[in-house]
């Protein structure tokens, strides 16, 4: 029980913390250079927190009944988000073919919200079998 | 006029081979899904007569025998309270389905058999689908399927819609009561009531009112519920001296019940109901059940905080869904368009206006239509995964309170927040909306939310003109925007919808998850309709667009004309814009800026496009000939004018299927106007400031 609960406070950590990191460049304070891992735009900022707060909300909460609820959205949400990310990407491999866009965009596949949300997925796994 | 002297008898009789089938249900019973089902996708949407309400049509071939199934609005009664139950009791009266299929939510039998009790009153021939079976039985509920069909008298097919699980016994049974007898049905209100019944019945008796399309006492009763459109039915028919007995009749029952006759009449109906489900529903303990479950999640999903972060990051995600993910292969379509296709149609050997007019005229106009398509697609999918899974009556929770401020519901905060990205997938998606005045509203006031295609033209004037406040210029734009679209709301919801609210009930389904299949049909249906209604349209205008570019006073000026500045001036475009100039005299803007405006209609995209064009220098110098023809003052109105003037030739096609061409002429003119008085009070405000 205790490892599932740190995997959780990490994901939602890791949410946050790439957030701040966003935050932070935008508003010249830090110069990080990692943009694999953070967000892109304000939206995704936002949606990354979203995300982290219903993990971090799951972690401090894991004796009450809502756990179990807040868990299952965080882990649909990222998710989701790697979904359409994925798909995104893959299909801009499409412009390969008819423009000079360059082989690099295959780097966005390993982008940190595909990556949290392929570690989600063992997280949805279990929590649909208690709910659904 | 007296009752004998009635006329017109009906002539909607059983000639035709083709057997008419209505779908009714309350909203969030799967009756879309069953339809999709039922249809196998040969379905066509289109719009209920002088509203905007979506109205499916379908047609399939049952042993033999062609069915046209007609999906109506979701209703919770057939009293008309709202304009949905209008349309839905309008059809089942006017039109006479020879048989009514109802889909019921399994999981919520009581709410959901009001309506067939209507139904039944009506004595129309019912089907009743038993939709998510399943879910009923992972609630715990035990219903006996049978001892229910024999208490109704009518069939009771249970299905699983998203499943297809029971779709060809509903198919089946259609056929078997096509020659069965309308079922017989009587609810006892109690003595006093029911002499009130017969007492009215039979003044009904001496009329001739089987045009009505429903029995005496359906009639009777629904006189006595003060149902407005049956009075006004009979006032039409010069029939007062009838609603004057009746009167008295309701009068005297009025004073010897003492109660509201309506409310005992809707209480006698649930006394029924709860009789019913006492003797055929069982209820078993279960561990988790699925109301609880949806309980749970509403806990977070409709949190004041929770909540609206998550509602702000779905949004967020719907738009990455429909713009970037679809812009790969809008650009794959335009590169094939404007690129391949249109170079190949350049090569053919016909003269040159033909070619131009298929390259530059209809391959254009395609290509605008076939460009949305990626992005609408996207979108479509992204709402109909969200509606399936009961999210988006969450969203209009959440959003309701705001909303209402402006005299809209919630339910229209994603068509207007899609109107940033593009104009025309926000009119479509009004489509989910229901409500006929709010979707009115709403899309009057899309065309004020700067879509993405606008923003060119804000970075071209604001790097030229706003160099060290680029982003709060462009800020300030979008500010105006919005504030006009809040005005604009305000203003007409006071003027045409004065006294009319949107009164609707805000359901709240259990979340389930969706069908794959059913997401990928909804989407398709209303690409399709996008495609078919106005299709035809932007190629046409596309047309004339290029047929005034490419002709002027002189003549026939030259395919060239669309390229060479000299030509073009020559154009009936030019001369338009001539003509019109003076108009725009406060705003010191020469007639290439009003041409290029015109342009803007065809794609807003191409308003800086047309300008380097007219001004004969490469887009890349366009701005050192902009700053010596603007002031940062003539600008800025410019950049108004240009956020508010008329929707673009795609959204003006997408109006006019939608509200038709009169409405449409109407929020062009009106927008005209708006953008006109603002651009002009941005220089006269401006002027005294500075």
């Amino acid at each position: 029980m205790k490892m599932i609960n740190y995997y959780i406070l990490s994901m939602g950590l890791t949410y946050i913390i790439s957030s701040l990191m966003f935050i932070l460049e935008n508003v010249n304070i830090v110069k990080t250079g990692l943009s694999q891992v953070t967000p892109t735009d304000a939206g995704m900022a936002l949606y990354f927190v979203t995300v982290g707060t219903l993990y971090n909300y799951a972690y401090f909460k894991s004796s009450e009944e809502v756990f179990g609820t807040s868990l299952l959205l965080a882990s649909i949400m990222s998710i989701a988000f790697m979904f359409v990310q994925t798909l995104h990407y893959s299909l801009q491999l499409l412009d390969l073919i008819v423009s000079d866009s360059n082989i690099e965009v295959l780097f966005n596949l390993m982008r940190i919200e595909i990556v949290l949300g392929i570690l989600s997925i063992p997280i949805l796994l279990k929590e649909r079998g208690n709910h659904i | 006029m007296s009752c004998h002297e009635l006329s017109s008898p009906t002539t909607l009789g059983n000639k035709h081979e083709l057997i008419k089938v209505a779908i009714v249900g309350n909203p969030n019973v799967g009756k879309s899904a069953l339809f999709n089902k039922l249809t196998g996708g040969n379905a066509w949407v289109g719009n209920w007569p002088g509203v905007t309400v979506e109205k499916k049509t379908g047609r399939i071939v049952i042993e033999g025998h062609e069915v046209e199934l007609v999906d109506l609005p979701g209703i919770y009664g057939l009293t008309p309270y709202s304009l949905d139950e209008v349309i839905a009791r309008k059809f089942i009266l006017e039109e006479r389905p020879r048989i009514v299929i109802q889909v019921i939510n399994a999981t919520n039998l009581e709410r959901n058999l009001y309506l067939t009790i209507q139904l039944l009153e009506m004595n129309v021939k019912l089907i009743i689908a038993l939709n998510m079976i399943d879910l009923a039985e992972k609630e715990g509920l035990e219903i006996d399927i049978n001892g229910l069909m024999n208490q109704l008298n009518i069939l009771i097919i249970p299905t699983i819609a998203v499943k297809e699980v029971g779709v060809d016994n509903l198919t089946k049974a259609i056929i078997m009561e096509l020659n069965s007898p309308p079922p017989f049905f009587k609810i006892n209100y109690g003595p006093e009531i029911e002499e009130a019944i017969q007492r009215i019945e039979r003044i009904l008796d001496k009329c001739e009112i089987a045009d009505v399309g429903a029995n005496s006492r359906w009639i009777a009763i629904h006189l006595l519920e003060d149902d407005k459109d049956i009075e006004e039915l009979f006032r039409k028919r010069g029939l007062e001296d009838v609603l004057r007995k009746v009167v008295e009749i309701k009068r005297d029952l009025q004073t010897r019940l003492g109660e509201s006759i309506e409310v005992l009449m809707i209480e006698k109906r649930y006394q029924y109901i709860l009789s019913l489900t006492q003797k055929y529903v069982k209820r078993r303990h279960v561990k988790e059940s699925l109301t609880t479950f949806t309980d749970r999640l509403d806990r977070i999903l409709t949190h004041p905080i929770l909540g609206l972060m998550i509602f702000i990051s779905t949004l967020y995600l719907l738009f990455k869904f429909s713009f970037d993910v679809a812009s790969p292969l809008t650009n794959l379509l335009d590169v094939l368009i404007s690129g391949h296709v249109h170079s190949f149609l350049k090569t053919l050997p016909l003269p040159t206006i033909i070619s131009s007019l298929l390259a530059d005229g209809v391959l254009q106009g395609v290509g605008i239509l076939l460009i949305f398509i990626p992005n609408l697609f996207f979108l479509f999918l992204g709402i109909s995964f969200l509606e399936d899974t009961g999210y988006l009556a969450r969203v209009t929770f959440l959003s309701d309170k705001w909303m209402n401020k402006i005299g809209l519901s919630g339910r229209v905060i994603i068509p207007l927040l899609i109107g940033f990205g593009c104009n025309v997938p926000a009119i479509l998606s009004t489509r989910v909306l229901g409500d006929d005045r709010d979707r009115r509203l709403t899309m009057l006031i899309i065309p004020f939310m700067s879509c993405s295609a606008r923003l060119p033209i804000y970075l071209l004037f604001t790097l030229v003109f706003f160099k060290e406040n680029q982003m709060l210029v462009i800020l300030s734009i979008y500010f105006i925007g919005v504030t006009t679209a809040i005005i604009t709301a305000l203003l007409f919801n006071k003027l045409l919808f004065k006294g009319q609210t949107s009164g609707y009930v805000m359901d709240m389904p259990p979340y389930l998850i969706p069908s794959v299949g059913n997401i990928f049909a909804k989407s398709w249906e209303r690409i399709k309709s996008f495609l078919v209604r106005a299709g035809s349209i932007i190629v046409i205008m596309m047309v004339i667009i290029w047929a005034l570019s490419i002709f002027g006073p002189e003549g026939y000026l030259g395919v060239e004309a669309l390229r060479n500045p000299d030509l073009l001036s020559r154009s009936w475009i030019a001369s338009f814009s001539k003509l019109i100039e003076p108009l725009f005299k406060p705003f010191n803007w020469d007639w290439r800026v009003i041409s290029s405006l015109l342009f803007g209609f065809v794609a807003k995209e191409v308003v800086v496009s047309s300008l380097s064009v007219l001004y004969n220098v490469e887009e890349a110098d366009l701005s050192t000939v902009l700053s010596t023809s603007f002031t940062p003052l003539t600008a800025y109105s410019l950049m108004v004018f240009t956020l508010l003037y008329t929707p673009c030739m795609a959204t003006a096609a997408t109006l006019r299927s939608e509200i038709g061409l009169k409405n449409t002429i109407f929020i062009i003119i009106y927008e005209l106007f708006i953008a006109y008085i603002m651009a002009y009070l941005v220089l006269s405000i401006g002027g005294l400031l500075l």
